[in-house]
């Protein structure tokens, strides 16, 4: 099977490649890099393609604009209440539906719907879950004495509804992954753990948070990568805006707006290669800490 | 620590894995649950483990109820299969990880590890992960780890299937030593026959989650309590011929697939009584013969032998020779001097022609067939070897089945001057022979309880072979 | 395990990356001293020249030899992409040469999307709806094309009163230095829209004024049958209408031909603490998330709302069955104020002559005395042309459907958002610090100051850009 790299072996791979790199050249490789070019027009004519000037003019910009620091805040606010929470909670849920309980598979279906749906569609039912005097959320509070609260219209709760639907949303597919690391885990390793005398905490600290790290590692990359692209969710759940008083404005929303509706093309191209830069250092920081924790 | 199983049963659903197990394994004994795939023995262990719980009957330790005591509470030490080590643990983690979660000061672990894994002899690999060591090490880790906490029970579970045949050979001698030094009550679950003969005290042996026979390994393979057990123990496996008896001429005819006669045994009378006594009537039976239980001489063509076998005549010529018919039966042919020798030393003999020949060093193996018409068409020549293994499970091909009842699978010494196409004769000492009925397979009289059983189970299996060698 | 396989070489990818980033970074740092500075310099200047005062298009093709195929994209849906349909499928049986393909974009914000890309791309339409905002700025990227060589040519050409039938304010909102480079097509205004059972409950007059305005919202905020009723309701995109409340103060809004910003003054101090008292006071509410007020105010939890035109079918829809209600005209402080939206139709420089032509033809018959009637009749648009509003078949309409006629009623009153540049950045600012100041984030006299620095801020670095 194995073969001495040569030139004919190169190209076959590089032929089976092909298909693949191209679309990501295309596609990701080529945006990347023209929007960083982009990102240092400070003078052009962005429909003939001309460029006068480049500098450092649009990140200046981004450096004293107020609302790229609320949007960068928000996203950071955005992150750090869906991750965590979202990685605790999916894991708890694959936890239990790893257990032999009772409809299993339906509970697993159920999980995985939000996945699944548009998040327009999804959007659209928790704009009614989330109304002020009509809505489910705000009914179930009202049997506990909460007063209603303005979930989508108050700027001080419009940040954690997001989050809220953010982590649901989020939670069947990072079910799915952990239920597929959970069951990667050999039985045998809960049954010598008994034998040994571990209690169930025991047994889940010592043997399925370990072997199970590659996956949390995976869950908690892609989480982050995700989330600090949010985007739809508050299109759809705010109804074209970045909430009241642009309280869930994030760095994708900032640079939708500064393209599309302001024609700030540079000023979003840098906006966007900030972005790029943050979550690719919080990815090389990832697999830093991964290298050192992740047992694989 | 003294184990009792009463009445054991196990379900899952409409499967009876176990089925009314009795059986009392004493402190310090080593027992090995040997069987086939699928006979309930790693259920067993499991049910000793308390990884399932019995559906039935009871499980004493030291007199004790435990049925429903969880596994973290029973004092076991367990070797899993594929040894089950944490991979993302040290060596020195793996062995510490039960004294850990028994709270264990500090410094004790480290010297009850480092003790341990002294005893198992891989102190060099303590900071290794599991990962790096090799089979036969990870196999030491792994007993080490069982053994730390000091359990009175260690249960083996197919330790050593893993392992290549020649680390096999030195993990099971390994293992021997280290129960035999810690003196712990020890239960090894193995499908290998001679693993099991070579490192227990005694053997359980099971089929379909019941026990087939419970005893030490000699008097097993000296005394099969049928015919499963015979067949399950002995490399290579024990012959079986199927055999009817004829109360006219006191014969005992050994029949083919198509209950065709091939040749006739004359029997002694004793014998005879005996089997009358059992099965009154013709009586269908199964004829067991080890491979190193049978002497085989050479025929030479046209000698005028004085060997009471009663078809030479298409032995010495194939090419006229016709199957046995039972109008064919003549009476000149019955052998009445050699009846009164019966448990004495004068054996049956049949007679037939090498079909094949393997050497193996020692000694070689011989087929030899019973029924040779045509030699050539009846035997493919793939060496027996993998039948070995599997002769007593039921892997074994129909095909093969059928052959092995109408030839013999025998040891001789390597240099006896045996070829393919010789007519032979084979000589078996009656207390050699095993008698098995055919409905249910259960022994029957016992050639030994018509000798008397000679209490010499000492000499080994090779020992045994040399001699009728 | 298997993603200990990914993260080797996805980590190595990403180095790659960073070196690669790292080395075009180097070059767009070398590159533009190198190729640009004194030299570029020249080549802008060729280009800024405005393009309204490029001497093209003085020759055009005025006839039709050979067939022409012609692409309008625009954003309506529904009941209104049928009528428009139908207009294109008359015009194409009245003119055997040309053929008229309507491309529905979604949404406006989708079709803004879309130019913008077509534009890079270089693959417009011939021709599509657009805000007079966007054409401000296509007119600074020459992309659309001068309509007047066509409007005042004497064969393909409208006569002056032709031209002067267009409703005044939507003909200057398409008209740049003396330059039309679009024509109104679906034109909207804000009404008043009330709850005819309360406002007779509660024996209220429909208010014109202000001061009638919050005395009405006062008396019409009340229990009713245990439903909470609130008098008056504002769009979330009050903000963005905040130049109405401005006018109607008095004041003024921005000036189009210098860019200052000249909201932040004792006419926008008023309307903004007018509308955020009768907020804080409980008697007035966004419709928040409701979306649009037409649900609430159908639902019957709002007793009268401003809001647009557009919106009569969906109020209509939503009270069916529930309320029974009515429309008038804005009610007035200093001055009578409403603003006009809506788009224009413009053609694109990326057509070829005969294109550019058949487009002309095509705008003379969408918008002409029949059509535009046609039009409004079907969608609730405004008719572009006076002469549309005097017809006998609209008249009746309107005397049927009474809400119909209040738009060009305001006429008079009519002005229209400023056409600048940066006036989505100016919205955006102004939207967030009203909304910040309704909700009692902020004060007014803060709000106020914060959208006015923002927006001048766009203004001027919209300006700074297109320079």
């Amino acid at each position: 099977m194995m073969q001495e790299k040569s030139l004919a072996t190169t190209l076959k791979a590089l032929l089976y490649l092909a298909p693949a790199l191209i679309i990501l050249v295309v596609f990701n490789i080529y945006p990347i890099i023209t929007s960083f070019l982009m990102s240092l027009y400070t003078d052009y004519d962005y429909y003939h393609d001309i460029v006068y000037r480049y500098g450092f003019d649009n990140f200046l910009f981004l450096l004293q604009d107020e609302d790229f620091h609320l949007a960068l805040r928000n996203t950071f606010i955005f992150v750090l209440g869906v991750v965590p929470a979202s990685i605790t909670l999916s894991l708890f849920i694959a936890l239990l539906l790893n257990t032999n309980i009772k409809l299993r598979g339906f509970f697993r279906t159920i999980y995985f719907i939000p996945f699944v749906t548009s998040v327009v569609a999804i959007s659209i039912v928790w704009r009614w879950i989330f109304h002020t005097e009509y809505g489910l959320l705000n009914y179930f509070l009202s049997w506990f004495g909460v007063s209603p609260i303005k979930w989508l219209t108050d700027p001080k709760w419009a940040m954690p509804s997001l989050i809220i639907l953010a982590i649901w949303k989020g939670l069947g597919y990072n079910i799915v992954i952990f239920l597929a690391g959970l069951q990667n885990i050999p039985e045998h390793y809960y049954l010598a753990a008994r034998i040994d005398r571990a209690s169930r905490w025991q047994r889940f600290w010592n043997i399925t948070w370990p072997l199970l790290s590659p996956t949390t590692f995976f869950v908690s990359i892609i989480s982050v990568i995700g989330s600090f692209k949010v985007f739809d969710e508050i299109y759809a759940l705010f109804d074209g805006r970045p909430g009241p008083v642009r309280s869930a404005l994030t760095v994708v929303y900032y640079i939708f707006e500064k393209f599309y509706r302001e024609q700030e093309y540079a000023v979003a191209s840098a906006a966007a290669y900030v972005l790029f830069l943050i979550v690719f250092i919080l990815t090389l920081l990832q697999l830093y800490i991964g290298k050192k924790r992740v047992h694989y | 620590m003294k184990i009792e199983l009463r009445d054991l049963e196990m379900r899952f659903g409409d499967v009876v894995a176990v089925h009314r197990l009795n059986a009392t394994f004493d402190d310090g004994e080593l027992v090995s649950l040997l069987g086939p795939s699928g006979c309930g023995k790693s259920t067993t262990l499991f049910l000793l483990a308390g990884l399932y719980k019995p559906t039935g009957g009871a499980i004493l330790f030291d007199g004790k109820v435990i049925n429903d005591t969880e596994p973290e509470h029973r004092h076991i030490g367990m070797v899993f299969q594929n040894y089950a080590l944490y991979p993302h643990m040290t060596v020195r983690q793996n062995i510490a990880f039960p004294l850990r979660m028994l709270k264990v000061p500090k410094a004790e672990q480290a010297r009850r590890v480092e003790a341990m894994a002294e005893l198992v002899k891989i102190s060099h690999l303590l900071d290794r992960k599991p990962a790096q060591l090799s089979g036969g090490q990870q196999q030491r880790v792994a007993i080490a780890r069982a053994l730390v906490k000091e359990p009175k029970v260690l249960l083996l579970d197919e330790p050593l299937s893993n392992l290549d045949a020649r680390l096999r050979l030195e993990m099971r001698e390994e293992i021997r030593r280290i129960q035999q030094e810690v003196g712990i009550t020890t239960i090894f679950v193995t499908h290998d026959q001679e693993e099991a003969m070579s490192i227990s005290d005694r053997i359980l042996l099971m089929k379909d989650g019941k026990i087939q026979q419970f005893d030490k390994p000699q008097t097993m393979y000296d005394a099969p309590s049928n015919l499963f057990v015979a067949e399950f123990l002995g490399t290579p496996p024990i012959n079986v011929l199927k055999a009817r008896s004829n109360a006219q001429q006191k014969t005992l005819e050994i029949i083919d697939e198509k209950q065709e006669v091939i040749q006739s045994m004359a029997i002694s009378d004793p014998f005879w009584n005996i089997i009358k006594e059992t099965f009154p009537g013709s009586a269908l039976f199964s004829i067991g013969i080890r491979p190193e239980s049978a002497h085989v001489k050479p025929l030479r063509s046209g000698a005028n032998h004085t060997v009471k076998t009663h078809t030479e005549s298409h032995v010495l010529h194939p090419s006229v020779a016709v199957p046995h018919q039972k109008q064919d039966h003549a009476h000149d042919h019955i052998p009445h001097d050699a009846g009164s020798n019966w448990g004495t030393t004068v054996p049956f003999s049949l007679s037939g022609t090498i079909v094949y020949r393997e050497t193996i060093g020692r000694d070689s193996l011989v087929r030899v067939d019973l029924n040779a018409r045509s030699a050539d068409s009846v035997y493919d020549h793939a060496p027996p070897s993998h039948a070995h293994e599997n002769a007593s499970t039921k892997k074994q091909t129909g095909d093969q089945k059928i052959r092995a009842y109408t030839s013999l699978r025998l040891l001789v010494p390597a240099h006896q001057q045996l070829e393919i196409g010789m007519p032979v004769e084979v000589e078996i000492l009656p207390e050699k022979m095993h008698l098995f009925s055919e409905t249910d397979g259960a022994r029957l009289s016992l050639p030994l309880d018509i000798n008397e059983p000679q209490e010499t189970h000492g000499p080994s299996l090779q020992e045994k072979e040399v001699q009728h060698g | 395990m298997q993603s200990m396989r990914m993260t080797k070489p996805f980590l190595a990818t990403m180095l790659v990356f960073t070196l690669l980033l790292m080395t075009l970074s180097a070059c767009g740092q070398n590159n533009p001293p190198t190729g640009s500075s004194s030299s570029s310099d020249q080549t802008k200047t060729t280009t800024e020249t405005p393009a309204a005062e490029k001497p093209e298009n003085e020759s055009i093709v005025t006839t039709l030899d050979n067939p022409v195929e012609i692409t309008f994209w625009h954003a309506m849906t529904g009941h209104h992409e049928e009528t428009l349909q139908k207009i294109a499928d008359d015009f194409m049986k009245q003119n055997d040469k040309i053929k008229v393909t309507l491309v529905s974009q979604g949404s406006y914000g989708d079709l803004q999307q879309k130019l913008t890309a077509a534009a890079k791309s270089k693959t417009l339409p011939t021709m599509s709806q657009a805000y007079e905002d966007w054409i401000t700025e296509d007119i600074q990227n020459n992309l659309v094309v001068d309509l007047n060589p066509y409007l005042e040519n004497p064969t393909i050409g409208w006569r002056q009163d032709e031209l002067n039938d267009i409703v005044e304010v939507f003909r200057n909102a398409n008209n740049w230095d003396g330059h039309y480079y679009g024509m109104p097509f679906n034109k909207s205004t804000r009404i008043l829209f009330y709850n005819t059972d309360y406002l007779k409950e509660k024996n209220i007059d429909v208010p014109k004024t202000w001061d009638e305005l919050r005395e009405a919202a006062e008396k019409l905020t009340f229990e009713k049958g245990g439903k909470k009723v609130i008098g008056m309701g504002f769009e979330n995109s009050v903000g963005t209408e905040f130049s109405m409340w401005v006018r109607q103060a008095g004041g003024k809004f921005i000036d189009e031909e210098t860019g200052s910003v000249e909201f932040n003054s004792s006419e926008g101090q008023k309307a903004l603490t007018f509308l955020r008292d009768m907020i804080e006071q409980g008697i007035a509410r966004l419709a928040g998330e409701d979306g649009y007020m037409s649900n609430p105010f159908g639902r019957g939890d709002v007793a009268m709302y401003i809001g647009s035109s557009a919106g009569i079918p969906f109020v209509a829809q939503a009270a069916e069955g529930n309320i029974h209600w009515s429309g008038a005209v804005l009610p007035k402080d200093k001055v009578a104020a409403t603003p006009f939206a809506g788009t224009s139709v413009t053609v694109y420089q990326s057509a070829t002559p005969e294109q550019r032509l058949a487009a002309w033809e095509f705008i003379k018959f969408l918008i002409n005395t029949d059509n535009t009637a046609l039009w409004a009749k079907e969608t609730g648009y405004l008719p572009v042309r006076y002469s549309a509003l005097q017809s006998e078949t609209w008249k009746k309409y309107v005397e049927e459907n009474p809400v119909y006629g209040i738009g060009e009623q305001q006429f008079d009153a009519g002005f229209f958002d400023p056409r600048i540049l940066g006036i989505n950045a100016v919205q955006t600012a102004l939207g967030k610090e009203i909304e910040a100041a309704l909700l009692g984030e902020k004060s007014v006299d803060q709000a106020l100051e914060d959208a006015a620095k923002a927006a001048q801020e766009a203004i001027d670095r919209a300006k700074e850009r297109a320079r």
